[in-house]
């Protein structure tokens, strides 16, 4: 990699832009702000259907990588590795909101007769059922847009949790195309999957 | 040019990307394939996806009760496009 320029700075890959990071060109870091906040927020914005929690949850991001960017290995690529950072940070959030579904209500000390109570809240559940529904959908449509000689091995593996073995016997395909035909499934439905978040698709 | 998953390999490599996915492979089998990754950009994708391709199956069953699973079963096994 060649010595960091600022003139450059837009024609460095996301990768190369963590690597000066790590190297301590805040200006790099900078860039790859620019470049993923708004994507990232859309990312967000699927799993939260909120967007004050998507701004807090981008800057949480952010931090994280700041913080974090020694961790990075330019084995992965910088996206995958920020997006999973910030989908944990998204979970995380999730979590802290179901734990606050429950609502108490303290019981009053001079009331010999009263007692806590723990309401639901259910406005809070709405999200993560929403995010449920879209996940299904989501996997639905990528499992239909397979070509079937994936599709089919792809349900009795993953789906229906069958054995390799199993699979070849019942599909009457050699083991080695089995394997490499679900080990290509599985790789489509991620890549359509990526594609609709990146694309910002609607279902 | 050919997209990573078009791409055909040995099918001793294969087998690894499948053990790989899979976590079948042991501490050392799983760092010397891992180094086989790292120079080879289409290889690293195709075993990168289908590991979250795994994932995101998991995720989905997860969702789903026994009968819901059971019905989507048979009706994405009916589709035959």
């Amino acid at each position: 990699m060649n010595a960091f320029s600022v003139a450059q700075v837009a024609n460095y890959s996301d990768e190369d832009l963590m690597e000066f990071f790590q190297e301590g060109k805040e200006l790099a870091f900078n860039e790859l702000v620019r470049r993923y906040t708004d994507r990232l927020h859309n990312f967000l914005y699927r799993y939260t259907h909120n967007h004050q929690d998507c701004e807090d949850l981008v800057q949480e991001t952010f931090l994280r990588v700041h913080k974090s960017k020694h961790s990075y290995e330019r084995i992965a690529k910088f996206s995958t590795w920020m997006y999973t950072i910030a989908l944990n940070l998204a979970k995380s959030l999730f979590k802290k909101k179901q734990r606050m579904q429950k609502v108490s209500i303290h019981k009053d000390e001079g009331n010999p007769d009263d007692f806590e109570m723990l309401i639901e809240d259910k406005n809070i559940l709405a999200d993560e059922e929403l995010h449920q529904k879209l996940s299904i959908i989501q996997l639905e449509k990528a499992l239909t847009e397979l070509p079937k000689e994936f599709r089919d091995v792809i349900v009795y593996r993953d789906l229906q949790q069958l054995s390799y073995d199993e699979i070849s016997e019942i599909t009457g395909v050699a083991m080695g195309t089995v394997k490499s035909r679900i080990n290509r499934g599985r790789a489509q439905i991620q890549q359509l999957i990526k594609n609709y978040v990146d694309l910002g698709t609607s279902f | 040019m050919k997209h990573f998953f078009e791409k055909e390999y040995h099918p001793v490599i294969e087998n690894y990307i499948t053990e790989y996915v899979e976590g079948d492979l042991d501490p050392g089998e799983r760092g010397a394939f891992e180094e086989v990754l790292v120079h080879n950009d289409d290889l690293r994708e195709l075993a990168f996806s289908a590991k979250g391709g795994k994932r995101l199956l998991e995720e989905y069953i997860s969702f789903l009760s026994a009968n819901e699973l059971e019905l989507k079963i048979s009706s994405i096994l009916k589709n035959n496009k």
